[in-house]
């Protein structure tokens, strides 16, 4: 059984703004300072995305990091949007990835809609970060 | 450098109804505090469930809220979400909220669900929680 050996999480109620169909970081955990060379990162991102004018799908990704340039955790999949653009709805994602050598890490939530014409709102959002 | 402190997991299969449109308390969490030697830390708290919408319901907001001794605070924000299903039909509701807390308090988060413009109740099927204390 492996222990949790350090763990980090942040929420945020700002609204941040995306811009049409521009990935943006919608939020940040904490550096973390890894506890050996070699660990396991569990992430767990939640938010709530008012989605802007003709949206149909949004991508959801985890990036370490905390820019859009940062690599990618997993895969960048669109999900159709479940409701009519100018609504609300909630996105998860839980990733899971072994990092080796380094020293700090922080992991972000970003979205990305497509076909958009109008901005993007998210309302609030979290993430949890745990390292085995 | 934080550390996981305590875990409380609690799972409810015995259903529930949401009064048309009353915001309804559906999944009660398990306290969860920040003990000795940390002063301060963070209460992450995941909460899941099946809602069955009740006729005519539009949305829900789903909120979560903290109860110290008998205050019943909002954490976070009450967001109005889409239906995203036709009413009579069972959608699942997610949150993840993160708050700082003080060594001395203990803290149970609970979800609550309300129904926008519903006429007949909903039903929350089953749902789970988990809380972590981290510092």
């Amino acid at each position: 059984m492996a222990d949790i050996r350090e763990a980090a999480a942040a929420g945020q109620t700002t609204n941040v703004t995306l811009t049409t169909t521009t990935e943006a970081v919608i939020i940040s955990s904490p550096s973390i300072a890894l506890p050996a060379n070699m660990v396991r990162a569990i992430i767990l991102a939640w938010a709530q995305l008012t989605t802007g004018t003709l949206t149909t799908t949004v991508t959801p990704r985890i990036r370490r990091g905390t820019l859009i340039t940062d690599p990618l955790v997993g895969e960048a999949n669109a999900e159709n949007v479940k409701a009519a653009a100018g609504q609300t709805e909630p996105f998860m994602i839980l990733l899971v990835e072994d990092i080796t050598g380094f020293d700090r890490v922080e992991y972000s939530l970003t979205l990305q809609q497509a076909a958009a014409t109008g901005n993007g709102t998210a309302l609030q959002a979290s993430i949890l970060v745990l390292l085995q | 450098m934080a550390e996981l402190l305590r875990a409380v997991g609690r799972i409810n299969t015995s259903g529930q109804a949401v009064t048309t449109t009353s915001e309804s308390s559906v999944a009660p969490g398990l306290p969860v505090q920040v003990q000795q030697p940390r002063v301060a830390g963070q209460l992450v708290s995941l909460h899941w469930g099946q809602l069955t919408l009740g006729t005519g319901t539009t949305g829900i907001t789903p909120r979560v809220r903290r109860n110290v001794v008998s205050s019943a605070a909002l954490v976070g924000e009450a967001n109005l979400e889409d239906a995203l299903v036709a009413a009579g039909q069972t959608r699942p509701v997610f949150m993840l909220m993160v708050e700082a807390v003080a060594e001395s308090d203990r803290i149970r988060h609970e979800l609550s669900v309300q129904q926008a413009a519903a006429t007949a109740d909903g039903s929350w099927l089953q749902g789970g929680h988990l809380g972590l204390a981290i510092g």
